[in-house]
């Protein structure tokens, strides 16, 4: 069994501690991305949904705009975002390299994806429960609350779920700002450095990460579905 | 309770088009009445109906609840007076994520009662409604009939004056619409509330309405009392809708279609014959043989109780050699039994009405 170890894996054992900081790295920013991104996410679905044609607070010009916003964010590739924002970067955490600046464009790039997955699972929420929510004299907030976000828990958790697995795609071009994770190991000592183990092995850790937010998003709908 | 004035509804569609879904409708509803629109679908029943809560905006026109104009009311005094406003749908609408006890809990959130009040009054609503033991299950779990009794129980949890139903039972069986139309009644008689039920089906009028209004094409083109509406529909949308709801159009079609009757139909005359109050129990058959020696077959005939009065129809031959037709025309007319005469070819107008 060792011997089968040490034979495919060669790099492996001796490198194992950089390989444990890397995951934390990519669950680092995976997670604090996800937190802040997902939050700017919902609050923009809700905004979307609140001001479309027949929303609770409908607002054609808003909703337009904030459409078109979220479209020309997502257009952009990740790794031209992630240059392009380097002066914001700069403002806001004071650094241009290292593992939080990658955080934000990692923010910039999950929003507006993270918003139209859950905008689409908003509108998933039959519009007949608003209406009798209206007719029992609800005000916006308490629709938004108790009808969107309540009804539409288990469709934001399977559009979370894709999009948490989209964010742990994205953490691997943090590379590019020198942030380091699963991806730049992959990439720079994998295969720059001709350890093909090492990036068999960073794949391996990505996968189990991808299939644990899978299970976990999973149970969860689950739970809340009736 | 409730006075529609001069309401003016105007949807545009993407080509820019304007179409009058409301178009200068006015009602008056009286407190305690089970008032019934009906319509072919599209008319602008639904759209009316949303008006009385406001939640579809009149382009012109007053709301009149309660002596209170709705439309002078902003967005919190609204939803207050919408509280007292039951709603319930053609597709119960339910929250999914809530058992029946959070459904019916969630119209009384912010009701002024202690959480014990609040459980009270929502046992007592599930008794009413049958659902008590029920209570915690999902809608999912739940029949259609069912759903909707839950939510007529939302629908009363704030003690409204006024329920709307919007098609409430045309989504459930036959079976469960006799149930869910004699608890509405019930709900009508115990709690004194008043009721706008909206409907394609006269059959659903005819058995809880006191009063119906006939819509087409964003207009009400008659309304009155069931009764009269029965007996003397004035339009001819409301005569179809009469015979859809009565098995007269079948009992046709079984007598033009069966080649005994219909070669009997060369040789006599046949009649239909209608009848409302209690004069329908005198039996005038016997009596038109006794005076006019006149000989009637029946071929189809019904009796319905329409808000406890007896309305009768009647497909009949009538065979009078010695008396001519008029006289008998006139001895029924006495007896307020209104007869009209129909051949095969009449009957083909008939249906291209
Ligand atoms: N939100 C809307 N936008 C545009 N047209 C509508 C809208 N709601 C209803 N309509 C149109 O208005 C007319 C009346 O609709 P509705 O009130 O739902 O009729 P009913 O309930 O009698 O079937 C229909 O022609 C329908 O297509
Ligand atoms: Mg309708």
């Amino acid at each position: 069994m060792g011997d089968f170890f040490y034979h495919y894996f060669p790099n492996v054992f001796d490198m194992r501690e950089e390989i444990l900081k890397s995951t934390i790295d990519t669950i680092y920013m995976t997670f604090f991305s996800g937190l802040a991104g997902g939050f700017l996410g919902i609050v923009l679905a809700l905004l979307l949904v609140a001001t479309k044609p027949d929303g609770v607070l409908e607002q054609a010009k808003v909703h337009s705009f904030l459409d078109k916003f979220i479209n020309l964010f997502r257009s952009i590739p990740f790794v031209i975002l992630l240059s392009l924002l380097t002066p914001v970067t700069r403002l806001i955490v004071g650094k241009t390299i290292g593992l939080d600046a990658a955080l934000v464009p990692l923010i910039i790039g999950f929003a507006p994806f993270f918003a139209r997955q859950i905008q689409n699972a908003l509108l998933e929420v039959d519009e007949g429960i608003v209406e009798a929510a209206k007719a029992m004299g609800s005000s916006p907030y308490e629709i938004f609350v108790h009808v969107y976000l309540k009804e539409g828990l288990a469709a934001i958790i399977r559009a979370s779920a894709v999009s948490i697995i989209s964010l742990i795609g994205l953490t691997t071009m943090a590379g590019a700002v020198g942030a380091g994770g699963l991806g730049t190991l992959a990439v720079k000592k994998g295969h720059e450095g001709f350890k093909d183990d090492i990036s068999i092995v960073c794949t391996l850790i990505i996968l189990l990460l991808v299939f644990f937010t899978q299970w976990v998003c999973n149970s969860l709908i689950k739970k809340v579905s009736h | 309770m409730i006075k529609l004035e001069n309401i003016n509804v105007n949807y545009h569609d993407k080509q820019g088009h304007i179409l009058q879904a409301v178009n200068n409708v006015n009602l008056h509803i009286q407190k305690g009445e089970i008032f019934g629109i009906v319509g072919y679908s599209g008319a602008g029943k639904s759209t009316l109906v949303r008006v009385i809560n406001l939640l579809q905006k009149p382009q012109s026109g007053k709301v009149i609840v309660n002596h209170q104009d709705l439309m002078n009311l902003n967005e919190k005094q609204l939803r207050a007076t919408r509280k007292k406003i039951g709603m319930i749908f053609q597709h119960f609408n339910l929250m999914n994520s809530r058992t029946v006890h959070g459904n019916v809990l969630y119209p009384l959130r912010d009701a002024k009662l202690t959480k014990q009040e609040k459980e009270q009054k929502i046992q007592q609503l599930l008794e009413l409604v049958g659902l008590a033991d029920k209570r915690d299950m999902y809608p999912s779990q739940l029949s259609g009939g069912q759903k909707q009794r839950v939510a007529i129980a939302r629908a009363l949890a704030n003690d409204p004056e006024i329920v709307l139903c919007d098609e409430a039972t045309s989504a459930l069986d036959p079976k469960n619409t006799q149930a869910i139309l004699k608890l509405l009644k019930e709900v009508n008689q115990k709690l004194g509330i008043t009721m706008v039920l909206i409907t394609h089906e006269m059959d659903v009028v005819k058995e809880i309405c006191h009063k119906v209004a006939v819509m087409e094409k964003g207009r009400v083109i008659e309304v009155g009392k069931i009764v009269d509406i029965f007996s003397h529909p004035k339009q001819s949308l409301t005569q179809d809708f009469i015979y859809t709801a009565s098995n007269i159009e079948l009992a046709y079609q079984n007598i033009f279609d069966h080649p005994l009757l219909a070669n009997k139909l060369q040789n006599d005359c046949l009649f239909e014959l209608h009848y409302i109050g209690h004069n329908s129990f005198n039996p005038f058959i016997s009596e038109l043989y006794r005076r006019y020696q006149t000989e009637v077959t029946i071929l189809y005939s019904d009796i319905e109780i329409i808000q406890n009065q007896p309305v009768g129809n009647l497909i009949a031959l009538i065979t009078s050699e010695s008396t001519p037709i008029e006289k008998i025309e006139n001895y029924l007319r006495q007896q307020n039994i209104s007869m009209s005469r129909l051949n095969a070819l009449q009957h083909e107008n008939y249906y291209l009405i």
